[in-house]
């Protein structure tokens, strides 16, 4: 069983994916069992260090104030589009990473490109610094704190790394 | 009732993509042009989906609005960083300084035709 289906968890996932998205058809089916049996076997060298999710509670918390923050982030970046030009100081911004795990570092940098008016940038090769640009930014340093407070540490909580 | 809250999500998400659209051609560099579409659309996109799944209420609830969402917020940041990787590499013009000591990028611009380097802005 282990060497046929390595990420039992990842092939499930998979497979209700298949099924959420075409439908109950057996072709479906079949097609869900094909799919969640080949999938993990070709991406299982991204797969091999995998850090556990240590609280199921502030992961949903984190989500639900993502969700939040995309609402509000949306409003502002609406604003500053809809204002005068000149006025925006865009900058690039450099935030140390306390996370070290290439998944944490990924989900870190996608959170901070759909929320507050910044993009992920780019990654220094020791990945220990992540380049920001940012819409909007009157004080740098306050800005990276803040990222960091309200993203990277309830993703240190949630993630075992 | 229902179809009166539906109407207001389409009405909402219209305007975030709307206004996505109009940041894309009325900022001005392409750094900044990188937010509208990371942004505002992930609202917009986002709003139409809770339109529908409004609207597919009394069919039941089905995944495949959540899981469209879901797919937008892991791609639109990926597509996002790669553009900006682009754009640092070819070192375009940006009203944000470029930070050149940031290891792991190339200092020199590239030898590259000077049209591909610099691409005309808007209102110059």
């Amino acid at each position: 069983m282990n060497t046929l289906c390595p990420f039992p968890l990842l092939s499930v996932t998979l497979a209700i994916t298949w099924l959420a998205l075409e439908g109950l058809s057996p072709a479906d089916l079949v097609l869900a069992l094909v799919l969640a049996l080949i999938i993990p076997r070709v991406i299982a060298p991204l797969l091999k260090e995998m850090p556990g999710i240590r609280s199921v509670n502030a992961a949903a918390r984190l989500v639900l104030l993502v969700a939040w923050d995309i609402v509000v982030a949306n409003i502002t970046v609406a604003r500053l589009v809809l204002g005068p030009i000149s006025r925006l100081r865009p900058g690039f911004v450099q935030v140390p990473l306390a996370v070290t795990h290439p998944h944490a570092i990924a989900l870190f940098a996608s959170i901070v490109s759909i929320v507050p008016g910044s993009v992920s940038i780019a990654l220094t090769p020791d990945a220990r610094t992540l380049l920001l640009h940012v819409l909007h930014v009157e004080d740098d340093a306050h800005f990276v704190e803040m990222i960091k407070a309200r993203y990277e540490k309830p993703l240190m909580e949630i993630l075992e790394c | 009732m229902l179809d009166f809250l539906v109407s207001i999500l389409l009405l909402v998400g219209s305007f975030f993509i709307v206004v996505g659209a109009f940041g894309l051609v009325r900022l001005p560099d392409f750094f900044m042009r990188l937010h509208g579409p990371t942004k505002s659309t992930t609202l917009g996109v986002g709003s139409f989906l809770l339109a529908a799944v409004v609207h597919a209420v009394d069919d039941g609830f089905t995944l495949r609005e959540l899981l469209i969402a879901l797919f937008l917020f892991i791609t639109a940041p990926v597509s996002a960083f790669l553009l900006g990787q682009v754009g640092l590499r070819r070192h375009v013009d940006s009203r944000a300084p470029l930070p050149e000591d940031f290891p792991g990028l190339r200092h020199e611009p590239p030898d590259l035709p000077s049209r591909l380097r610099q691409t005309p802005l808007p209102g110059d």
